[in-house]
């Protein structure tokens, strides 16, 4: 559930159209960044962890 | 959960599920899923209007996440995209105003509806059908399609114009990476007028129609009509997202919290394209798009009839029959993985026999 007050911020700024707009498109075109970035952060993680233990590829001799 | 802006209630469950099932498709087939995201948002009973406009917001998030990843292959033919662009933008702004003088007039559900099935029915039926053809005889074809030879030697308009400070501009450019020696620049930047238009009277990008059309309209390699077709999907997205917030159709928490899981989804798919073969890929895809069509079709049968059974079916139809996809898609991944391991494994014993083998051989 949404707090009240933040619901109130939503209605001022749903009031003003254009500001509205350029809110609603810059917090999604954030949003799509900061989970790229998450998810590269992740995929690289996991390569190095694979890499380390050696996973799903043929295991090196030493 | 109580949604003020689209006044809707809709569980957060089926929105991420939804998100999820979209994030898999979009990974795996290159497209932004705007006919899924919409169509499913229609089914999960948010209305028409802000179906669209917050179908369109989400579509834009994906196309980001998704050129983001694709913007390291190279695989967009710029010029191409800009061209498809310049026809787009008028097309989204004309779409924008019919789909709201259609809700004015109260009949913006049903048409959308309709247009919907027709469009997502024929191209679906068509890829499918293409699919199976190919899986029957296998065609070696080394030439240009009928469609591909059409579109590239039409003659539109001049071959080349004065502009007053640039000098000479050519309109028959060739487009080296789509492949393309020379096209009119008249057909790209109808095709964007035509898409961008379908795009902002339905809330999808448009990617489901133009990619399709690069590849078997206009004889582009699949790689780079996605790339191209990204591009483009980020521009109709932002510009539709735009318009429909001007007017307050588009509801961001119901955008956040599909997008967040879809993202999960994107990379499942997107590491799963690694694995499969294109033929799967394009059958599966059509699956889809047929699925949905036929999905859209029952919900909107339900609302004229207003029988919730039948509204219920097109929800299982459209979600189940799309999850069945991402479930296979996560299937082939972890066949094709576990292959890759066990066969990894093969190839070091292999070489530990040999190097062993010869150490004994090295003893005698």
């Amino acid at each position: 559930m949404i707090p009240a007050e933040w619901l109130e911020i939503l209605n001022v700024l749903r009031s003003y159209s254009v500001l509205w707009s350029v809110v609603v498109i810059a917090a999604m075109a954030v949003t799509a960044v900061v989970l790229y970035v998450f998810w590269d952060l992740v995929g690289r993680g996991i390569s190095l962890v694979a890499r380390t233990l050696n996973v799903g590829q043929p295991r090196r001799r030493h | 959960m109580y949604f003020p802006i689209a006044e809707v209630t809709v569980s957060p469950f089926l929105l991420a599920l939804l998100g999820i099932v979209v994030g898999t498709m979009t990974g795996f087939f290159g497209v932004g899923g705007g006919f899924l995201i919409t169509g499913g948002l229609l089914v999960l009973g948010v209305p028409t209007i802000y179906a669209v406009g917050t179908g369109l917001l989400m579509v834009m998030g994906t196309a980001i996440t998704s050129t983001l990843r694709h913007r390291r292959l190279g695989n967009v033919d710029l010029r191409l995209a800009l061209l498809i662009v310049c026809g787009t933008i008028p097309g989204v702004f004309l779409g924008e105003r019919v789909n709201s003088t259609l809700e004015e007039a109260g009949i913006s559900g049903p048409v959308v509806g309709a247009v919907y099935f027709v469009l997502l029915l024929t191209l679906g039926s068509l890829m499918v059908g293409n699919w199976l053809r190919r899986l029957r005889y296998r065609p070696v074809r080394r030439d240009l399609g009928a469609f591909p030879r059409f579109f590239q030697s039409v003659r539109l308009g001049p071959s080349q114009i004065a502009i007053p400070g640039v000098g000479s501009v050519n309109l028959r450019p060739a487009f080296p990476n789509a492949g393309i020696p020379e096209m009119s620049a008249v057909v790209p930047v109808m095709t964007g007028l035509v898409i961008g238009f379908i795009a902002a009277l339905l809330g999808a990008g448009g990617g489901f129609l133009l990619m399709p059309f690069l590849v078997y309209g206009l004889g582009i390699p699949p790689a780079v009509a996605i790339g191209t077709d990204l591009f483009q999907i980020i521009i109709t997205g932002t510009l539709g997202s735009f318009l429909y917030s001007l007017s307050g159709n588009v509801d961001p928490m119901i955008a956040v919290i599909m997008f967040a899981a879809a993202s999960v989804g994107t990379q499942i798919g997107a590491l799963a394209t690694r694995f499969v073969n294109s033929a799967r890929i394009l059958g599966l895809f059509g699956l889809t798009v047929l699925n949905a069509g036929v999905a859209v079709g029952i919900g909107q049968f339900a609302r004229l009839i207003e029988s919730d059974t039948l509204t219920l079916i097109g929800q299982l139809l459209l979600l189940g029959v799309s999850g069945l996809v991402a479930l296979t898609i996560v299937a082939l991944l972890l066949v094709a993985a576990v292959a890759q391991i066990r066969r990894g494994r093969r190839l070091a014993r292999l070489r530990e026999i040999r190097s062993a083998g010869r150490v004994v051989v090295d003893g005698d």
